[in-house]
């Protein structure tokens, strides 16, 4: 084209007119919002605890936007129920990635965390799993694209355990009623590895073990295995049955005198599930816990996330999940603060790695070799009462991360 | 070696009644309509919901006896279920194929699922046995949960109740007949109808009142509908389906054959119940009994 005034002129009106049609959708892409996309098991038997964690989540977001976003830009919530199943939550997974959420967080179940996990680097995007405890996650199976924000069997058995050796080391003597699942065996893995750790060390003495009891997963009658842990020597009994199983397994041991001769009781996961089903029938039992509101009162995260859950529910008792679903979207927002708005998915997995965030429990820190959240452990004894809720907390205790986590061996199996 | 053995058969027997309780209104359904019906543990579930609210809200109703008056109180909430479902749903599943039965089952299932999740939430429930019931009692050396015993008592009350009406009097036998051959029970002057009508009624209430019962046997979610479930329709299966003795008599094989394995092989725990029923079903793929009995 030969290039004079008339050209000249009409390249302009061009470029201003193309410009005038480009500038709202650069402006929309800049003020656009950012998708996280949640995923987690939203019905069948781990909605009761697929649900705080979405309502954790769902604060947060609520937070940030009202604090004006991240980089000046919304957070949005694209929410997908995984049902707890693999099969499921890898369509649902596919669908939240096709709708431009490269940024995933939620999971209860350990299957499902798995499963998305491999499809992530083909996916090109990141998941931030809250409550998935499988140890395979952070190390055989670990990838890059994969980040844990609470903690995991060996920090929790590991807490768990060594409180157990401080508060009764005349108790050597241990069993366990396990789920016969990975969950359960790696719960019970990492409980016994950390009383052959910790009895020695603070009770100066060798624990006496006893084989552990595997359990049917999801079944009605649990009283044989009862039978079996009563027929222990076992004095101190480890339990990681989950949610109904573990109600059925509690109710059903009450009448042989279970927790009369089998004391201590510890309880992996149970947060408080299980009292608020069987309330003023609650053992008295040490539980583990993502999150105990009552350890952290005065951090004003804390603070603010346990009011909002009591306006929302009117109930006194949040389970940890919440936190965990709140944590993992503070997690994301202060990794684009970092990047400076960028959301690509390499830019965000950079700037998660060694992130150091503030959560309902205080400062987590995102180790960078295995993407293990270094953070506080909790537990809490609870048991029966006659309180309103029908139970009570009678004691807690939290542990800090740093004390108890293994060291990061991503990619080979942990070392027991 | 003893102290282990009577225990194990003990509980044993409890599962086995605690199915069977569950697999009853089953397989009496199934002996008279031929339906299948996937939804049976739904109504389970909502007779056990049912007696939790009402022990829960109704004061003074600690007593063996309430206990007892509420289960037969969710048998007659459930009996009553029944009598919808059949008008509704099984009256239009006569002469269809099977597959719309168990489409139709299994969508009233759900049904069961959504209404109990709308009325009582999705989180987990327990409910305690009634005074009486909460302790154990001493038989020598063996210790026994008196509501284990309970739950005992119970399936065997149940099954005397229905082999009785079934085979000793005139309602019975009219109705084993309308089994056998519909068409010419309505050429003796039956109301087939009207047969069909009472055999739903009574299964729908045997769940009600197996729902009742076994309350207190374990934590109450959603998801209950689907606790028994498989372990009843694997005793109708093994039992004959359609047939109450066999039945009955297949809950406490199965039973025994779970608690021992359990026990015995305990690396491999729940698998016992499955293996007994395809080994069963490999050898007698008619069940150990056949025909409604």
């Amino acid at each position: 084209m030969h290039f004079n005034r008339r050209n000249a002129i009409k390249v302009f009106g061009a470029g201003l007119a193309a410009g005038a049609i480009a500038a709202p959708a650069v402006a929309r892409a800049q003020s656009a919002p950012y998708k996280l996309g949640f995923i987690s098991a939203l019905s069948g038997p781990s909605e009761p605890l697929g649900r705080p964690m979405l309502m954790g989540a769902e604060i947060a977001v609520e937070e940030i936007n009202a604090a004006g976003g991240i980089n000046g830009r919304r957070l949005e919530l694209a929410v997908r129920d995984s049902k707890a199943k693999p099969d499921v939550a890898t369509v649902a997974t596919r669908e939240l990635v096709g709708e431009g959420c490269n940024m995933l967080l939620g999971t209860v179940s350990s299957a499902v965390a798995l499963a998305i996990s491999g499809m992530l680097q083909q996916e090109n995007a990141i998941l931030i799993t809250c409550a998935a405890h499988s140890m395979r996650l952070t190390h055989e199976n670990f990838n890059r694209n994969y980040f844990r924000i609470t903690d995991n069997p060996f920090m929790r058995q590991g807490a768990q355990a060594k409180l157990m050796a401080e508060l009764h080391p005349d108790v050597p003597a241990w069993g366990g009623l396990i789920p016969d699942h990975e969950y359960g065996r790696s719960t019970w893995e990492a409980f016994k590895y950390a009383l052959n750790r910790f009895y020695p060390r603070i009770a100066n003495r060798t624990p006496e073990i006893a084989d552990p009891i595997f359990t049917q997963y999801g079944g009605s009658d649990y009283r044989n295995y009862v039978a079996s842990a009563m027929r222990s020597k076992a004095r101190g009994m480890f339990v990681s049955l989950y949610g109904g199983d573990a109600v059925t397994l509690f109710q059903q041991a009450r009448p042989y005198g279970f927790f009369e001769r089998k004391s201590p009781i510890v309880d992996s996961a149970n947060e408080f599930i299980v009292s608020r089903a069987m309330r003023a029938q609650t053992p008295d039992m040490w539980v583990g816990s993502h999150w105990y509101f009552g350890a952290f009162r005065g951090n004003p995260i804390n603070d603010r996330l346990y009011a909002a859950y009591v306006a929302r529910t009117g109930d006194a008792f949040p389970d940890g999940f919440l936190s965990e679903g709140h944590a993992a979207v503070m997690a994301y927002a202060a990794a684009m603060k970092k990047t400076g708005g960028d959301a690509s998915t390499p830019a965000v997995i950079d700037a998660l790695s060694g992130l150091t965030f503030d959560s309902a429990t205080g400062p987590r820190t995102i180790r960078a070799e295995d993407h293990q959240a270094i953070k506080p452990v909790v537990q809490y004894r609870l048991r029966g009462a006659q309180t309103p809720a029908g139970f009570e907390v009678v004691d807690f205790r939290v542990v800090p991360g740093a004390e108890v986590i293994e060291p990061p061996t991503p990619g080979a199996p942990v070392q027991w | 070696m003893l102290s282990e053995v009577l225990p194990t058969a003990l509980n044993g027997l409890v599962w086995a009644m605690s199915v069977f309780l569950v697999a009853s209104g089953l397989t009496l359904i199934f002996g008279i309509l031929h339906i299948l019906n996937f939804s049976h543990g739904g109504f389970v579930m909502i007779g056990a919901y049912l007696a939790f609210t009402v022990t829960n809200r109704v004061p003074g109703t600690a007593s063996v006896a309430a206990f007892l008056g509420i289960a037969v109180a969710c048998a007659v909430a459930v009996g009553a279920m029944g009598l919808v479902v059949d008008r509704v749903v099984f009256r239009r599943l006569k002469g269809v194929d099977d597959s719309y039965s168990l489409v139709a089952t299994y969508a009233l299932l759900l049904l069961c699922e959504g209404a109990v999740k709308s009325g009582w939430g999705g989180n987990f429930l327990s409910m305690s046995p009634p005074e009486g019931l909460g302790g154990a009692l001493f038989v020598g050396d063996l210790f026994v949960p008196s509501y284990a015993l309970f739950v005992i008592a119970a399936g065997v009350a149940v099954y005397l109740a229905l082999d009785l009406w079934l085979h000793r009097t005139a309602s019975g036998r009219i109705l084993k007949s309308v089994a056998l051959d519909p068409w010419m029970a309505s050429l003796l002057g039956i109301n087939v109808t009207a047969i069909f009508t009472v055999a739903v009624v009574a299964g729908f209430a045997l769940a009600g009142l197996a729902g009742g019962l076994l309350a207190p046997n374990q934590s109450l979610s959603p998801a209950l509908g689907g606790t028994y479930i498989i372990q009843a329709f694997g005793v109708i299966i093994v039992g004959g389906i359609g047939n109450v003795r066999g039945a009955f008599l297949a809950a406490v094989l199965l039973g025994l054959v779970d608690a021992f394995g359990t026990v015995y092989v305990p690396e491999f725990p729940g698998i016992f119940f499955f293996v007994a029923v395809a080994v069963i079903i490999l050898f007698r793929p008619q069940g150990l009994l056949s025909g409604i009995r």
